[in-house]
């Protein structure tokens, strides 16, 4: 490797994985909004015959803001941080630039199948695990081509020492690969249907009854942990301190707190299964491991804030950096709320009922959907040098998204522990005082708020992708890279 | 075994893997403050890896087995 003037780092990897995201997060999000509106108006249940049904809706919408929106974004800042900090560039090696595109574009060709498959019903009925054999056999291909990338670059690397993003980014691979297979195991029926009639996309789980749970929500939790947690962690930890030219506040707490995540998390799935027919101590334990998980959730965001500190005008004077501590401060959020929830008592109350949707959105739409459009807001002038094209578009979005969130999560908690207590409530005979439908009447106001306040999210969230089209086409051209605050035209 | 005896195992259960995981931690993160401490690595400037992360600027350390000119 030669040190070479000319030499820069790769970014056409980066802008199609960005591309991917906007897209596939406008998709995403867009049908989580008629989902909202579905539920608070089951008429809008019956305007596309089946397809239309919120059954069929759900996975596209799960599987699009997870698998399209959040793992796009993923890629693409991984091709962005990782030849930054391991500082070297894709163009040193035709094999991994080949690797690094064959990556996007099998996964580029994943995406739509999943949507037409999903749509037509053909369904493996596993929640965030729900695309078919043939599907599921695509996605390790492009998996294993991202390792390769992924060890490929470490191998090629300048520096010694492999910054804290990158271990974040190591885990998500390592551990979505294992999850992945355990979870999927499938026997397509097909080949032993003895001739009986069998759909060629059809399968079943190589596991049974509580054997199924239990992998299925060990792998339901650690897809939070290793899809929507390590890497946004990887995320913040690179674009916080660049963008506002900081040192992170303590490098060891980052450490530390990477090990101590990585250790816990794999044990807490079992607050998913409380009061089910999982073994009592394994619920105990998951309750046990999700309260220690408060420790390093919040020594990472912790660590953020403090990174900002004597620093704290940043955040009046860019919207940029308003995205990120804003994002880390949702982290917290609902890594207290998850621990609360993952009480016994508090389950009883929680699962099932609407605070579960309320709880996943603090996180989702707090912290992984912010995180992830601050990263393509610092990337979009150094990928397409260009200055940002509109602070005041970025400082609306801000307001309105951050409003939406606010409106989804408090109308959540509030149906959800109506919801629970009336469930619960019974007479001085032990007769249950409320029937269902009793409660179906009282939560209605509350999903017309959600739907709305999704629906605030969905508009921001076309300001940023016009705000970035903007940025690509028409922003300021500029003749170096800026080195810490993005520019952006007011 | 009865309910009681359970929930009593349960509890003690919980109590220990806390227990067990504390001293895990703690001991990690005393270690790290103890290395930084005696000089023997300087964890916090391991942020410059972010800061400087051109191509061209320097690298923090150099990778020893690198073909590096
Ligand atoms: C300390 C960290 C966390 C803990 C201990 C935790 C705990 C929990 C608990 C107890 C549930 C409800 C299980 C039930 O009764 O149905 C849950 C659901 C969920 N959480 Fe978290 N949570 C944490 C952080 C997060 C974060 C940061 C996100 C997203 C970014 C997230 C996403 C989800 C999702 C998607 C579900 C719904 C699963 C389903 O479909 O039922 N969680 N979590």
């Amino acid at each position: 490797m030669q040190s070479n003037a000319q030499l820069e780092y790769d970014y056409s990897v980066v802008k199609l994985f960005t591309f991917t995201t906007i897209l596939f997060g406008i998709i995403g999000m867009l049908v989580g909004v008629i989902l909202a509106f579905q539920l608070a108006f089951p008429e809008l249940s019956n305007l596309a015959g089946e397809y239309g049904t919120f059954s069929r809706l759900r996975p596209i919408h799960t599987n699009g803001v997870a698998f399209g929106f959040t793992l796009s974004g993923i890629f693409a800042t991984w091709y962005y941080v990782g030849q930054r900090v391991l500082k070297m560039s894709l163009k040193e090696s035709k094999f991994l630039m080949t690797v690094a595109k064959l990556h996007f574009w099998l996964y580029f060709i994943t995406i739509p199948l999943a949507v037409v498959t999903l749509i037509m019903g053909i369904t493996t009925s596993k929640e965030y695990a729900e695309l078919e054999w043939p599907l599921d056999l695509l996605i390790v291909v492009w998996w294993v081509l991202w390792g390769v990338s992924m060890f490929g670059m470490i191998g090629m690397r300048r520096e010694r020492t492999i910054y804290v993003s990158v271990w974040y980014y190591m885990s998500s691979f390592l551990a979505v690969a294992m999850l992945f297979l355990f979870n999927n195991m499938e026997v397509p029926t097909m080949f032993w249907a003895n001739g009986a009639p069998s759909s060629a996309m059809h399968s079943i789980s190589m596991y049974a009854g509580t054997n199924d749970a239990l992998v299925q929500w060990w792998y339901g939790h650690n897809a939070v942990a290793f899809v929507f947690t390590t890497p946004i962690i990887a995320m913040i930890y690179y674009f916080l301190p660049k963008e506002s030219g900081q040192n992170v506040f303590s490098y060891k707490l980052s450490v530390l707190a990477f090990w101590g995540l990585m250790f816990v998390y794999l044990w807490a799935g079992g607050h998913h299964l409380i009061y089910s027919t999982v073994p009592d101590w394994m619920q105990t334990m998951g309750s046990a491991m999700s309260v220690v998980l408060i420790l390093p959730s919040w020594g990472s965001a912790i660590n953020m804030l403090l990174t900002m500190k004597g620093e704290w005008g940043q955040l009046q004077t860019s919207p940029l950096i308003k995205f990120m501590i804003m994002a880390s401060t949702f982290y917290m959020l609902s890594t207290i709320e998850g621990p609360i929830q993952a009480i016994k008592s508090v389950n009883a109350i929680a699962h099932f009922t609407d605070w579960i949707p309320g709880h996943v959105h603090d996180g989702t739409l707090g912290w992984v959907g912010f995180m992830v459009m601050a990263a393509l807001f610092h990337m979009a002038p150094r990928i397409f040098k260009r200055e940002l094209y509109s602070k005041s578009l970025m400082e609306t979005q801000f307001w309105l998204q951050t409003v939406g969130i606010v409106l989804y999560f408090t109308s959540m908690w509030i149906a959800g522990i109506t919801q629970g207590m009336m469930w619960r409530a019974y007479d001085e005979y032990g007769s249950l005082l409320y029937s269902f439908i009793d409660t179906v009447t009282v939560l209605h106001p509350y999903y017309t708020l959600r739907a709305v306040g999704g629906l605030f999210y969905l508009i921001g969230f076309l300001l940023f992708a016009y705000n970035i089209f903007k940025t690509m086409t028409s922003g300021r051209v500029l003749d170096k890279e800026p080195a810490n605050a993005s520019p952006m035209a007011s | 075994m009865d309910q009681e005896t359970l929930m009593t195992m349960a509890g003690y259960g919980k109590f220990f893997i806390l227990l067990f995981i504390f001293i895990i931690f703690y001991g990690y993160a005393f270690s790290l403050y103890k290395r930084q401490r005696s000089g023997e690595r300087d964890f916090e400037k391991y942020s410059d890896l972010v800061l400087n992360d051109s191509l061209d600027a320097a690298p923090l350390e150099k990778r020893d087995n690198s073909k590096e000119k």
